[in-house]
């Protein structure tokens, strides 16, 4: 008797990590995007994501089934996000507070579903980045380097590398709105 | 249709997203967030498409093939794209990690380090990733061991300013260096004002403030080249050379070898090495398969649930090992082994373990394998302090193919045991497995002296 309760309990317990899992992995490329618009430190980051999947794990049994689960992570990723702020405000400048962190969640819950199809485009747009731009754009995001120590590899101005930054994005940008609304036929 | 969002709110969303705001663009860039739902739309999808180049250039260098390969290179892309989708699908696609391609030539690796503060963070988020940052490198402070493409090991003490040049050259030009060179590997130090080459050996060098360079050999020889003569030292001999090319003995350069090395992070193999304190340590006496942990008198080794077994004839030597599995869920699984050690307060624990991902289930994208240590208290609760892990094996090395790994602390205050955990960086995917072998968790008594 004792071991058929404990054979049931194993198996609720299989079936509701089967439950969190799949939750997980549909809800966590947002949280992820959250979080690393939100915190610069990749390192940290990445922490920060795992900090709310522990989280998710250990509080599942509040999560009320009858709303959307992304949602419920996104609410533990705002508060993950604001304890890690209070713990670093005198390391680094501080400015996202609790109603800009809810704004930004719910932006990335409102554009959520479009990441798929803006990754395949991305990846278009890139193949057409030449010359400067294209070299700017692999030591920003391969290398991780920030404007200044891309500024001072290739001698140029701080100035001149952060406005071709910004360039390059803002051609990116318009490239993969173009691609997307000629997918679907209306802007997104 | 909502208005178009200005250029200067553009330009704060890019600087945000480079950490270069300053406080009072900050609050300006939070006002309009909270004002206007078309603001923070753009900033998610400026968000997502910083997230996005990442990812892709990251991927499609690691994934890099010839150029004369373009009869396959259609397919390729479309399945790159998959792939890229696959990623960021299974999220954290900004954190891909790079490593050299297993053609390309290995200047230095990282091996290990023990409280290193870099002056660049990047510098020590590159160095784990397995690649090595172009340009000299400023390690602030801390001890740092890299392996050079021939096989020597470099031992870095910060404050120091050094470059790896090649595979078998270093150039440095403040701090210290104590390098061991195994077998026919060889490694040159070059200095602002001379040049070591070592001839097999253990030695050291340093650059003091006044540029002058310092030599200590403790086993071998080395040759010493500065203001054109050249200085043959050998096991004992020490030699200080000044910016004019004065030199003179420096007996005190040994004391600062001796420090070094009592405290190299990955355990210098000139040390004794020390008993073992795993039981078990190759997974492979335990009657339980499963590594679930039922009853106090089960083996040493325990497991995350349904992630971890003992694959038979799996191991380094045909014998078994242990097996831990990706299996989909979103914590990382693991195999633990906890040790009573009593008082271990200030002292060097080590732990080191082989491991390998087989052909049949390997890692894929970004899975990886980290040992870790933690320490515990007298109730056996984790102390905070001290604890410290190492990335290693990662989806793109060879399958099949044993590694080993490292990582070594000093316990912390209050310390009465150590946990060692084997993980899997599983990333939430359904598949990837690594075997652990032949692990190893060592203290180090009191620092050897050389007096």
């Amino acid at each position: 008797m004792a071991e058929d309760s404990n054979a049931g309990q194993e198996k609720r317990t299989a079936e509701r990590m089967q439950q969190i899992a799949r939750l997980w992995s549909a809800a966590q490329p947002l949280v992820s995007a959250m979080i690393s618009s939100t915190v610069i430190n990749f390192h940290d980051a990445e922490d920060l994501v795992a900090q709310v999947a522990e989280t998710a794990v250990a509080k599942f049994d509040q999560y009320d089934s009858s709303r959307p689960f992304r949602a419920w992570a996104m609410g533990i990723a705002r508060n993950v996000l604001l304890r890690y702020f209070e713990r670093r405000a005198g390391d680094i400048h501080v400015y996202l507070d609790p109603e800009a962190l809810s704004a930004i969640g719910n932006a990335h819950l409102e554009i959520a579903d479009e990441a798929p199809g803006r990754l395949v485009a991305l990846r278009q747009c890139i193949s057409g980045l030449r010359g400067k731009q294209q070299r700017l754009f692999e030591m920003r995001y391969f290398h991780d380097l920030k404007p200044d120590a891309i500024a001072e590899a290739l001698g140029m101005s701080r100035n001149a590398v952060w406005v071709t930054l910004h360039r390059v994005r803002a051609v990116l940008m318009e490239c993969v709105q173009r691609r997307l609304s000629t997918q679907t036929g209306q802007p997104q | 249709m909502s208005a178009p969002v200005p250029e200067d709110i553009r330009r704060l969303i890019d600087r945000h997203l480079d950490g270069e705001l300053s406080p009072e663009e900050g609050a300006l860039l939070v006002q309009r967030l909270k004002q206007d739902a078309e603001v923070a739309r753009l900033f998610a999808r400026a968000a997502m498409l910083h997230d996005q180049a990442r990812a892709i250039v990251r991927y499609d260098r690691q994934h890099a093939r010839p150029a004369s390969d373009h009869g396959q290179r259609r397919s390729r892309r479309r399945a790159i794209a998959a792939g890229a989708v696959v990623v960021l699908a299974a999220a954290c696609a900004v954190l891909v990690l790079w490593r050299p391609s297993p053609g390309s030539p290995v200047v230095a690796q990282l091996n290990a380090s023990a409280d290193a503060s870099w002056s660049d963070p990047n510098v020590a988020w590159t160095l784990q990733g397995g690649e090595l940052p172009s340009g000299p490198l400023r390690l602030q402070s801390g001890l740092t061991e890299f392996v050079f493409g021939n096989g020597a090991v470099a031992l870095v003490e910060g404050p120091a300013l050094f470059e790896p040049l090649g595979p078998d050259r270093v150039s440095l030009t403040r701090g210290w260096i104590v390098a061991r060179s195994p077998g026919r590997a060889r490694l040159t130090v070059v200095t602002p004002h001379s040049r070591v080459t070592d001839l097999g050996t253990v030695f050291a060098v340093a650059v003091d403030r006044d540029q002058r360079t310092r030599v200590a050999v403790m086993e071998g020889d080395v040759e010493l080249s500065a203001a054109g003569r050249m200085h043959h030292l050998r096991a004992g001999q020490s030699l200080i050379v000044t910016s004019d090319g004065q030199t003179r003995a420096d007996p005190e350069a040994f004391g600062q070898l001796a420090r070094l090395l009592a405290n190299a992070p990955s355990g210098h193999p000139v040390a004794k090495s020390f008993e073992n304190l795993l039981l078990d340590p190759g997974l492979e006496t335990d009657p339980r398969t499963d590594f679930d942990r039922r009853s106090a008198n089960d083996g040493p080794w325990v497991a995350s649930r349904r992630n971890g077994d003992r694959a038979a004839g799996a191991g380094r030597a045909g014998s078994s090992a242990g097996r831990v599995r990706a299996l989909g869920n979103p914590g990382w699984p693991w195999i633990i082994q906890e040790v009573e050690t009593g008082e271990l307060t200030g002292r060097r624990v080590t732990a080191s373990v082989w491991a390998m991902h087989p052909s049949h289930d390997r890692l894929t994208l970004l899975q990886h394998a980290i040992v870790k240590i933690t320490f515990l208290d007298a109730n056996g609760r984790e102390v905070t302090e001290g604890k410290t892990e190492r990335h290693f094996l990662r989806a793109n090395e060879p399958t099949d193919r044993w590694v080993h790994a490292q990582v070594s602390t000093i316990a912390p205050p209050s310390t009465k045991g150590v946990r060692l955990t084997l993980l899997v960086n599983a990333r939430g995917i359904s598949s990837g497995s690594v075997l652990f072998d032949d692990a190893a968790l060592t203290v180090e008594p009191a620092a050897p002296r050389f007096e």
